[in-house]
C-alpha cells in the first residue's frame, strides 16, 4: 500500500496556503508543493507527481473546476485524487464538485491541526 | 309604517314612478275613460309617501295633492274597485279638502294598480262632481282599464330598466377595457374554441407582435402563442412540443400552463394560460426579468458574502489553532487570556457566517435535507459527546437520558446542528455549576428529544415569537449572553422539513425545557 506524501495544493490566498503547509508539513508530515494559480499548477503537476492535489475553488484566471478538468484531460495526471477547498457552502455547489469528480470537499474555515488526518484519510479511501 | 307601504314605497321608487309629471302615452287612456263613464275628471294616480301624483289626469289643473287627501287610499288598501257615490254624505270625505274645495268631488270611484310584484302603486280613477250610481259592470270596466294601464307602466319601465341596464353594461364594458389597457401585464381572453375575444397592447408589444395582425375574432390561441414562441422558447419542450401541447384538449380543471419564452426585448417572458368560467380561458404575459435578475444578484451576493469572509476567517482561525497548539505555553496569563478571547470570537463570527447563510438558503429554500433512516439515539451520544468541551466551559454539566433506539427518516447532520443550536443555548443560560437535561423517548408513535436547563427561563411576553428570525430576549434578560438571534429559526425550520413539531415550556427562575418530536420511522433496518 502506497503511503501519502507529496500534495500539491493550488491556492491563491497566501495566508490560507502557509496555514495548510503548516497543517500539512509541520503536524502532518508530508511534503507540499504550493501554487497560487491553476496555470501554473498545470504546467508542474506532472513533474512533482504528487500523490493527492488539493484546488481551491474561486481563483482568478482558471478556476478549481476548470484545472480538475485539465487534469483529467492529461493522461499522465488523470487518475490523481484531487480534493477541492471551498469557502462557499451552497449544497448544490458542493454537489457539482462531488459530480465533477472531486474525491472530497473540505469547506472553509478548516482545522489546520487535522487537515493532514483528513487529507490521509481521503487518498486512503481512494486507493 | 306597514311592510306593505315599504314595498309599495320601494316599487315607485325603483321603477322611478315617483317623479311628477303627466305621461302623454296614459292620457289617451283617462281621456276615453272620462268618456266611457261620461265623468268631468279621470286620473292615473301614484301614491308616493306623502304626495298623490297625477300621471295623467283628464279634467284637472293640478299634477297632485297631499297624499293624506287622496281617496286612492282606499283604493289600494283593497282588492276590489273603490266607490263613494255621495262624498258629501259620506263622513270619510265630507270634510276632505278635495270634496269641500277644488275639484269639489262628490263621486269618486278607483281601481287598483299594480306594478311588479303585484302591490299596488296607485289607482285609476274616475270622479264626478255630482252624485252617481256605480254598477258592478262599471266597476268590471274600470278595473280592465286599471289593468290596461298597469301593462302599459309594466312596459314603459322594462324600456326604462333595459337602458339603465345597457347603460350599466356599457359602463361596465368600459371599465373593464380601461382596465385591461392599463395593466403591466399582458392579456388576452379566448373563448371555449380558443378564439381570442380580448386583449390588451401591453401583450403584443411583450410579444413583438403587431396588434393589426391579430385581430378579435380571428385570433386563435396557438397561432398566437406558436409566433410569440418563436422568439425563443425557455423551457425544455422544443417548439413542435409545445405547439401540439397547445393543440392538445383544453384546459383541465383549474391548474394553469406555465411558459417562458424570449420577449421583443430579449426580457424573460412569464406566460399563463389559465381557465375561467363559461369555457372561457386567459393568457396573462409577465415580465419577469428584473425578478429574475434580483434572484441572481442575491444568490452572487450570498457566494460572495460567504467567500469573502470565510476566506479571512479560515486564516484568523487556522492561525490561532496554530499557535494555540504551539505557542500558548510561552505566554503569559494576559496573553494567554487574549489568544482564548481572540479564538472564542472568531468561532463566534464564523458561527454567525454560517447561521446567515443557513437563514439565507431557508429563503430560498436551498436548505436541502438528505433524509435517510438513522438512529437519533447515536446522534444525540454524538452530539452531547461533540459538545462536553464546549459544557466545560460554560461550567455546566451534561445528563443524557436516551431510549436504545430512536429511529426516525432524517437529515442527521441537520437534526445535529438543530440540538447543537439547542444544547448551546441551554449552556449560555445555565448557571455554572447546574446540569443541562437532554432525553430522547419514543412516546406514542413519536420520538420526543427535550434540552432542559435551569436558568432564567422565556420571558412570558415572548411566545412562539421566539422561533423567528433575530428574535432575541431583552439585554437585562440575557445578562451579557450573546447570540445572533438566529439558532432557533434555523432549528424550527430543520424541524419543520422533517416533519416534525417544536416547542418549549418555561418557568421564571426555573429554566426553559425546549424540545422536538419528529416522526418515528417503522422502516426496516437496511442489512
Amino acid at each position: 500500500m502506497s503511503v501519502l506524501q507529496r500534495v500539491v495544493l493550488v491556492e491563491d490566498d497566501l495566508d490560507i496556503a502557509e496555514l495548510a503547509r503548516i497543517g500539512l508539513e509541520d503536524f502532518g508530515g508530508l511534503h507540499l508543493t504550493h501554487y497560487s494559480s491553476g496555470e501554473d499548477a498545470l504546467k508542474w503537476i506532472e513533474t512533482v507527481r504528487p500523490d493527492i492535489i488539493i484546488l481551491d475553488y474561486r481563483m482568478p484566471g482558471m478556476n478549481g473546476a476548470e484545472v480538475l478538468l485539465e487534469i483529467r484531460r492529461n493522461e499522465g495526471i488523470r487518475d490523481i485524487p484531487v480534493i477541492f477547498m471551498t469557502a462557499s457552502v451552497m449544497p448544490q455547489h458542493v454537489e457539482s464538485l462531488r459530480q465533477l469528480g472531486a474525491a472530497e470537499v473540505i469547506a472553509k474555515p478548516f482545522d489546520p491541526l487535522t487537515l493532514a488526518e483528513r487529507i490521509k484519510a481521503v487518498y486512503n479511501g481512494h486507493l | 309604517m306597514t311592510d306593505l307601504e315599504d314595498v309599495r314605497q320601494l316599487a315607485i321608487a325603483q321603477y322611478q314612478l315617483d317623479e311628477e309629471g303627466p305621461e302623454p302615452e296614459l292620457d289617451s287612456i283617462t281621456q276615453m275613460t272620462a268618456e266611457l263613464f261620461d265623468v268631468p275628471i279621470s286620473a292615473v294616480t301614484v301614491l308616493s309617501r306623502d304626495r298623490q301624483i297625477f300621471h295623467s289626469a283628464c279634467g284637472l289643473g293640478a299634477n297632485g295633492s297631499p297624499r293624506s287627501d287622496a281617496f286612492c287610499n282606499f283604493t289600494i288598501a283593497g282588492d276590489k274597485v273603490f266607490v263613494v257615490e255621495d262624498a258629501e254624505a259620506d263622513p270619510r270625505f265630507r270634510d276632505n279638502p278635495l270634496v269641500t274645495g277644488e275639484p269639489y268631488i262628490r263621486f269618486y270611484a278607483g281601481a287598483p294598480i299594480r306594478v311588479g310584484s303585484g302591490v299596488p302603486i296607485g289607482a285609476l280613477c274616475v270622479i264626478d262632481q255630482s252624485p252617481r250610481r256605480f254598477s258592478e259592470k262599471d266597476a268590471r270596466r274600470l278595473s280592465s282599464l286599471a289593468h290596461v294601464v298597469s301593462g302599459i307602466m309594466e312596459l314603459r319601465i322594462g324600456s326604462r330598466l333595459r337602458g339603465q341596464r345597457e347603460s350599466e353594461l356599457r359602463a361596465q364594458s368600459q371599465l373593464l377595457r380601461a382596465t385591461v389597457d392599463n395593466v403591466q401585464q399582458g392579456i388576452a381572453v379566448f373563448d371555449a374554441a380558443s378564439v381570442l375575444i380580448l386583449s390588451n397592447e401591453r401583450l403584443f408589444q411583450l410579444m413583438g407582435l403587431e396588434v393589426a395582425d391579430w385581430p378579435a375574432g380571428e385570433t386563435r390561441l396557438h397561432e398566437l402563442l406558436t409566433a410569440a414562441a418563436k422568439r425563443g422558447l425557455k423551457s425544455s419542450t422544443n417548439l413542435e412540443q409545445f405547439t401540439a401541447s397547445l393543440l392538445a384538449p383544453s384546459l383541465k380543471g383549474n391548474d394553469p400552463s406555465r411558459y417562458e419564452m424570449s420577449g421583443a426585448d430579449g426580457q424573460i417572458l412569464e406566460v399563463w394560460h389559465s381557465a375561467i368560467p363559461g369555457k372561457h380561458s386567459i393568457l396573462t404575459v409577465h415580465d419577469v426579468t428584473e425578478r429574475r435578475q434580483v434572484v441572481r444578484m442575491k444568490d452572487e451576493f450570498v457566494s460572495t458574502v460567504s467567500h469573502e469572509l470565510r476566506t479571512p476567517l479560515t486564516s484568523i482561525r487556522g492561525a490561532l489553532l496554530v499557535l494555540n497548539k504551539t505557542s500558548a505555553q510561552a505566554l503569559d496569563e494576559k496573553g494567554k487570556k487574549m489568544l482564548e478571547m481572540a479564538s472564542r470570537n472568531a468561532v463566534r463570527l464564523t458561527e454567525l457566517v454560517n447561521d446567515i447563510l443557513d437563514i439565507e438558503k431557508l429563503g430560498s429554500g436551498a436548505l436541502t435535507m438528505r433524509l435517510e433512516r438513522i438512529d437519533l439515539a447515536q446522534v444525540l451520544q454524538d452530539v452531547c459527546e461533540q459538545l462536553r468541551f464546549l459544557a466545560i466551559s460554560y461550567e455546566v454539566e451534561i445528563a443524557l437520558s436516551a431510549d436504545h433506539s430512536l429511529p426516525v427518516r432524517g437529515d442527521a447532520g441537520r437534526l445535529a446542528q438543530a440540538l447543537t443550536n439547542l444544547l448551546s443555548n441551554a449552556f449560555k443560560f445555565s448557571p455554572a455549576g447546574e446540569v443541562v437535561k437532554v432525553t430522547g423517548r419514543n412516546e406514542d408513535g413519536q420520538v420526543k428529544v427535550s434540552v432542559a436547563d435551569r436558568g432564567p427561563g422565556v420571558p412570558t411576553n415572548f411566545g412562539s415569537q421566539i422561533f423567528r428570525r433575530f428574535a432575541q430576549a431583552d439585554p437585562s434578560h440575557r445578562s451579557g449572553i450573546t447570540g445572533t438571534g438566529l439558532g432557533l429559526a434555523i432549528t424550527k425550520a430543520i424541524i419543520d422539513q422533517h416533519q416534525g413539531e417544536i416547542g418549549y415550556e418555561s418557568r421564571p427562575a426555573q429554566g426553559a425545557c425546549f424540545w422536538f418530536t419528529l416522526p418515528i420511522s417503522n422502516e426496516e433496518e437496511a442489512t
